[in-house]
């Protein structure tokens, strides 16, 4: 039942989207939002439509996983464009008694649909060609200066690798507590909504405590392995910036802040 | 020459002791098995060996470091030179590819990553576990995670390697996997710990040492300490069942010799 659940939604896959460095997708796509929220005229976005299509091509990755992540925002995007094409004032397109659409209405919601849908389609794309890990590794270098502000980034970042080490243990363990509860008359599935939540506690109690038990026993393996903390580690693989991904890099934040200042 | 030293070591944990006026030494290159029921403080020894836990009393000597007095610089070569691995193979992985799980020890060492790769390329090697090095652990058996985790501190090149109850949550086949990792480690000279509850496992060491309420009821090859057939029994432990079969197969006139304890020997002594 939880054997299907995959962490985040990376793809994996040989494309030179894939192949780019972590830093450079992250850094590229933060332009991309900044660029976003940059234009204000409607003709603006589509060379940016263009070029976010683009590397969804290059990166080989099927168009409808990436408009599948679209589908949580739907609803929004919808009421978003209603309550615009309703409410802004202007000239009145259409009446129906004390409702107005009107034609400013209409375009600045469309804006705001067009914004909102590029943000999430550039965001998906990295995440869906980027591994968890090399995801953390590039934040891990891209926030290292923030260390001398006191931010633990070593120790954040080594918080994530062991939780995604770690998701997939649970799950089994998850099920396997399941089954037990289940061979001794434990209902999860039929019932009342309160029902089903109570069903809950008796399989919560146990994975936390044993959650516990495993935080305890890997803070000693960990600690017999010499680890102390973020400072002084070195990493086996270090990132690595490739000529094409300074290509990338500065072409792409080149393009769209250019385009954030013509549009 | 002795590269880990006990002397009259005591632990109190929450008032009860855990250890009570330990002294032995281990020496370098030796394959030493601790052995004991529930309770008798294996564990907990294990942990003095690499300054995990200090003794309360007594002294803790690694290759001629005290674990009490030794500085934190002190402290994390002591961790490198005495590898541990521990009972559970799931909560001692800590990374999400074998390779990077291997590396997790160097990193922390601060080598540099050209340096790391040598030593996780040479340390799966060493456990037969190259061709898994992307894998995920989770995907693993048993015994390949207890293999994994053995590279993870081979990786550290250390002197000696302290295993608790490494094959307690293993089948037989895991238990076989990491038990002949062990013996080609031991012959490149890297000595050898393995607490175990399994008679059998500590009639292939060269020395036992038994713990009893925390303090040492019986050391000796497994010659001598299996001679204690009766001491052993008050103790709730049994002999490996080689050794009980050759007492009885000597109570019906076949005189097999008293230092036979393991199947292959039997097998080959009866078949000459």
């Amino acid at each position: 039942m939880l054997k299907g659940v995959t962490i985040g939604q990376y793809v994996p896959g040989e494309s030179p989207v894939h192949n780019l460095d972590p830093r450079t997708k992250l850094l590229v796509s933060l332009v991309l939002v900044v660029t976003i929220f940059m234009i204000q005229k409607l003709p603006g976005f589509l060379p940016v439509a263009a070029l976010v299509l683009f590397s969804a091509l290059l990166s080989r990755i099927p168009l409808r996983l990436i408009f599948r992540g679209l589908k949580p925002i739907f609803w929004l995007l919808l009421i978003t464009w209603l309550l615009h094409a309703f409410t802004d004032p202007g000239r009145v397109l259409y009446a129906l008694g004390p409702l107005k659409v009107t034609y400013e209405g209409v375009v600045e919601g469309f804006t705001v649909v067009v914004r909102l849908a590029l943000l999430m389609f550039g965001t998906t794309l990295v995440t869906l060609t980027t591994s968890p890990v090399a995801l953390t590794d590039g934040l891990e270098y891209l926030l290292g200066p923030l260390k001398r502000f006191g931010l633990p980034v070593g120790e954040l970042a080594m918080m994530m690798t062991i939780a995604l080490r770690f998701i997939p243990t649970l799950l089994d363990e998850t099920e396997r507590i399941m089954k037990a509860q289940m061979a001794r008359g434990a209902d999860f599935t039929t019932g009342s909504i309160t029902r089903r939540v109570r069903a809950m506690v008796p399989l919560l109690v146990p994975l936390f405590i044993s959650s516990f038990q495993r935080a305890d026993e890997l803070a000693i393996a960990m600690e017999a392995r010499a680890y102390r903390g973020g400072e002084g580690r070195t990493r086996l693989h270090e990132l690595c910036m490739r000529p094409s991904d300074w290509v990338v890099l500065v072409l792409g934040s080149g393009i769209f802040i250019w385009l954030g200042i013509v549009f | 020459m002795a590269l880990i030293e006990l002397t009259n070591v005591s632990y109190l944990y929450r008032e009860t002791t855990a250890l009570a006026n330990l002294s032995f030494h281990v020496n370098s290159g030796e394959f030493l098995a601790v052995i004991g029921p529930n309770g008798s403080g294996k564990s907990t020894l294990a942990q003095h060996l690499n300054g995990l836990l200090l003794p309360t009393e007594g002294e803790v000597l690694v290759d001629g470091i005290a674990t009490s007095t030794a500085d934190s610089d002190q402290i994390w070569e002591i961790r490198r030179q005495v590898g541990m691995v521990f009972q559970n193979p799931d909560n001692q992985l800590v990374a999400t590819t074998v390779e990077e799980d291997v590396a997790f020890g160097p990193e922390n060492l601060g080598l540099p990553s050209a340096l790391i790769r040598e030593r996780v390329d040479w340390a799966l090697e060493q456990v037969g576990m190259s061709h898994l090095s992307r894998a995920e652990p989770h995907k693993l058996s048993g015994g390949q995670k207890q293999r994994v985790a053995i590279a993870g501190v081979l990786a550290m090149k250390p002197k000696c390697i302290v295993l608790d109850e490494p094959t307690a949550m293993l089948d037989p086949q895991g238990r076989l996997e990491v038990w002949e990792t062990l013996r080609g480690l031991q012959q490149q000279g890297i000595t050898i710990i393995l607490v175990t509850h399994f008679m059998e496992e500590a009639a292939r060491a060269q020395r036992i040492l038994v713990l009893s309420q925390g303090s040492l009821a019986l050391c000796g090859s497994p010659q001598e300490v299996f001679g204690h057939g009766q001491k052993l029994s008050q103790l709730g432990l049994e002999l490996p069942q080689i050794a009980e079969l050759g007492h009885e197969l000597r109570k019906s006139g076949i005189l097999v010799p008293s230092h036979i304890f393991t199947t292959e020997a039997l097998v080959t002594w009866l078949c000459k």
